[in-house]
């Protein structure tokens, strides 16, 4: 009896257990590495730009143009490859962060020993919702227990490669691709500087000093949009550092208040990029 | 030689725009006293060096595959026991659920209809399919 009673109130102290800022982060981490899928640029996207504007610039038309990309559909697979392992990662610790995870659904067993046909065997509604409460509390309890422990470790295991990899995902978005646009304005700026040289009508040359700033603008809606997915996996690399430093007291309210900023600001880095997407 | 990093890669491109930038201005600057074999050399070489400075960014993201090799295999790894964890939490679920089924197929036997004998015993096999 006493066993009962003491594994009830340690189910029901464990059963407080809540990972809901955990999953907060998580799933602002997550929903922020996503935005990577709605950048519009690529290395091979880069390249192809850059062979198009050349033959524009030197008036020469092709029937398919052939451009030598394969360094920047590498430089593409292996962005890739750094995205994919993040999102696999946050994916995971959104849905095992999850508290409905342990929500079991133990109605069709109570129905089952409530049955008539069980004879002796059958209990009453009372005692059938009295053991029903238990079997929540306990599944919940230990389940809720193993959920936190396995996340503690996940976390702990996963913080160092998160950090490189969040790092190296950032200079690619917030230097390599970057630059390449800075290369791209470069090059407009030369076409259409050069191009005002030539024997034009005002209307012609007003035309063209549209087009060029039309561009310009394209390229810098671009830029900001990497710099401000660059930012939003600077918040995911500050918070996650947080969450491994206080993996002891993953559930504390301390912890809960140190997460939420991160979470808050990852939100706001989404909202961000997604009217800078809408211009 | 030893190898490039990916900073060093980056940093190296920015040279190359900087170059690129300064032989695009010069150009334009003595737009006037160049001859047009200049004008189309200059503008060549003012292209190619871009194109350079553009290769030398693929290559910085390419080497830094070198870096994270380690980190890649870790994630992926963690990655997969995430998956197993959120398996053994929802296998609860389908242990209650067998359960269930098992004490309805009790009642059947007990009530004796063969109807009711057969449906429980279709609903167990499907229940226990969904675990192993």
């Amino acid at each position: 009896m006493k066993v009962i009673s003491l594994i009830t109130f340690q189910t029901i102290l464990v059963g407080c257990i809540n990972l809901q800022h955990v999953h907060d982060f998580s799933d602002s981490s997550l929903k922020a590495t996503q935005k990577f899928e709605e950048i519009p640029y690529t290395f091979l996207q880069h390249c192809i730009d850059r062979c198009e504007m050349s033959a524009i610039d030197s008036f020469k038309i092709y029937r398919e143009i052939k451009c030598s990309c394969d360094q920047y559909k590498r430089a593409d697979s292996v962005t890739q490859l750094v995205y994919r392992a993040l999102r696999g990662y946050f994916d995971g610790l959104t849905r095992l962060s999850k508290n409905q995870l342990t929500n079991y659904q133990i109605d069709r067993l109570k129905k089952a020993v409530q049955d008539e046909d069980l004879g002796i065997l059958q209990v009453n509604k009372e005692e059938a919702n009295a053991y029903a409460t238990l079997t929540d509390m306990m599944l919940r309890g230990f389940a809720d227990s193993y959920r936190q422990k396995k996340i503690k470790a996940f976390i702990s295991g996963a913080n160092a490669p998160v950090q490189v990899l969040l790092s190296k995902l950032e200079f690619i978005e917030s230097k390599n691709l970057k630059d390449l646009m800075e290369f791209k304005k470069e090059r407009l700026f030369d076409h259409y500087r050069s191009l005002l040289q030539a024997r034009l009508s005002d209307y012609e040359k007003q035309e063209a000093t549209a087009d060029y700033y039309a561009s310009l603008q394209g390229i810098t809606i671009l830029e900001k949009q990497c710099m401000t997915y660059a930012r939003s996996l600077r918040s995911i690399a500050r918070g996650h550092q947080q969450l491994y430093e206080n993996r002891n007291k993953i559930s504390s309210e301390e912890l809960r208040r140190t997460l939420t900023p991160y979470a808050n600001d990852i939100c706001d880095l989404i909202s961000e990029f997604d009217k800078l997407k809408n211009r | 030689m030893a190898q490039l990093t990916s900073q060093q890669a980056d940093d190296l491109a920015n040279q190359f725009l900087a170059l690129a930038q300064a032989i695009g201005d010069f150009r334009y600057n003595h737009w006037n006293d160049l001859s047009r074999v200049q004008h189309n050399r200059l503008a060549s070489q003012h292209w190619s060096v871009l194109n350079y400075g553009e290769d030398i960014l693929a290559l910085s993201t390419v080497l830094i595959m070198d870096d994270i090799a380690p980190s890649l295999a870790s994630i992926k790894k963690i990655s997969g026991q995430i998956k197993s964890s959120l398996g053994t939490l929802k296998d609860i679920q389908k242990g209650i659920d067998i359960s269930a089924a098992i004490v309805t197929f009790g009642a059947a036997i007990i009530s004796k209809s063969p109807i009711a004998i057969g449906e429980a015993i279709d609903d167990l096999v499907q229940r226990w399919r969904t675990l192993v």
